[in-house]
């Protein structure tokens, strides 16, 4: 397919000296011009597809201050933060039951992931996202890493961590995998930073105004490319922090996600929690501007837009995939210099940080070595794209 | 539930086959929104081809 996210990677003397990312996309929000926000909103799933709902809250939220008016109160505010929770578990569920397992030769529980992602498609009450809630739940503490769940106490050891992942659960065992493929992070200090956690007048504050093409396409915050999703939403989780200290980065980034998905089952019963920022965030960016941040499973979601006239003039998106393939970001920087002792494990290993990182479309990942050996493969996202 | 449902999708020409297990009512004729090889939901035909000749109209800007 020759729109697919394609990577690169170019081997030498059994290292990665070199990647290429293309057809990195950005939404055509060209076609938001000359809308009302009721008619930008309308457009929204259908334009950004994956994560429509997401991306339709955003719109809304970032009309509404552009304009001036409160963000929806009680209820609705209910409402809202219980569809985006939806959304990100559906995300964090694609990822964790499809496209993980597969990746190490482990089977996805595929009719597991479609039950569980048509309930979400489907809530209609508290009292059923509640349900839903406490499925996902037990999801991850009996099925994803239940060997984490049966112990009395931490893993004090990267060897424990391993056993404990080992004894239980679809994720557990992907992940004790991903530990031993290799941590490959000789120096903390050549990772990009996480994305910290801002609000909506903070991001209005930081941006100043809407922000152009190139800066959506390549997005920075103080200067620097930063990593948003995941990892950058739970650094400071024991198990993740353990992990991560370690210089396993991807497996953090796999424990992480659980965590997160966790995180989305509890909002689902009980949302808005006072302890925690809000899913969906907007603030004014300037005279009728307006700027939402809104929380998706592959990172934080930005947009602006400026009105005139009550129609919109300006219309901008940071997608989470421009972080964490930013020429200067996190896959950037883990890429380069990785052990490419052969096509396999090369591949192996290159596919496990794209997906860790997760680019939320279909991707394929392709290595050239120097002496002419080359290999290519598709992710296990290019393979059910092709089911 | 039908698990493992197949379909045919078109867009711009380019036809491939589609996973319709995350959907409950879909048929032929229908409008959907696709991603990577799973249909995620059924959309009114009037949006969708709203929507679809104003992304044409973008692409053509």
């Amino acid at each position: 397919m020759s729109g697919m996210l394609r990577f690169i990677a170019h081997c030498r003397d059994e290292s990665v000296v070199g990647m290429d990312v293309l057809n990195l996309h950005s939404p055509n929000t060209k076609v938001l011009l000359g809308k009302t926000p009721e008619e930008a909103r309308r457009l929204a799933p259908i334009l950004f597809g994956f994560s429509g709902r997401t991306h339709e809250e955003a719109v809304t939220a970032a009309c509404l201050a552009a304009q001036g008016l409160p963000p929806p109160q009680g209820e609705a505010a209910i409402r809202v933060e219980r569809a985006v929770a939806a959304e990100m578990a559906q995300g964090h569920l694609w990822r964790l039951l499809l496209d993980w397992p597969p990746l190490f030769g482990h089977a996805g529980p595929r009719h597991r992931f479609s039950h569980l992602h048509r309930r979400l498609s489907q809530l209609r009450s508290g009292p059923e996202a509640y349900l839903v809630g406490g499925e996902l739940l037990d999801l991850v503490a009996n099925e994803l890493l239940s060997g984490f769940f049966r112990a009395m106490r931490e893993p004090s050891t990267l060897s424990e961590f391993v056993a404990m992942a080992r004894r239980g659960g679809t994720i557990g065992t992907t992940l004790a995998d991903v530990v031993e493929l290799g941590a490959f992070i000789p120096d903390a200090s050549i990772c990009a930073p996480l994305l910290p956690a801002l609000s909506a007048a903070e991001w209005a504050e930081g941006l100043g105004g809407v922000p152009d093409g190139a800066f959506c396409a390549a997005p920075t915050w103080d200067g620097q490319a930063c990593e948003t999703g995941p990892l950058a939403r739970h650094p400071a989780s024991p198990l993740v922090g353990k992990v991560m200290a370690q210089g396993h980065r991807v497996a953090a980034r796999l424990f992480a996600r659980v965590v997160d998905l966790g995180d989305c089952a509890s909002r689902l019963r009980h949302p808005l929690p006072v302890d925690l920022p809000p899913l969906v965030d907007a603030a004014p960016l300037g005279p009728s501007a307006g700027v939402a941040r809104v929380a998706a499973a592959n990172g934080v979601v930005i947009h602006t837009v400026r009105l005139e006239e009550g129609r919109i003039a300006e219309y901008s998106v940071i997608r989470p995939s421009a972080w964490n393939y930013h020429p200067d970001g996190p896959f950037m920087r883990e890429a380069i210099g990785r052990p490419a002792p052969e096509r396999a494990f090369t591949l192996l290993s290159l596919r496990a940080l794209v997906l860790a990182l997760d680019p939320a479309e279909a991707y394929e990942v392709e290595v050239e070595f120097g002496d002419g050996e080359s290999g290519q493969e598709e992710s296990s996202r290019g393979s059910a794209e092709d089911a | 539930m039908a698990e493992d449902r197949k379909a045919v999708v078109e867009l711009d020409g380019v036809r491939r086959t589609i996973a319709l297990d995350l959907l409950d009512e879909v048929s032929e004729g229908d409008y959907v929104i696709v991603h990577v090889g799973y249909a995620l939901a059924r959309l009114d035909p009037d949006e969708a081809e709203a929507t679809l000749r104003l992304m044409a109209a973008g692409r053509g800007a």
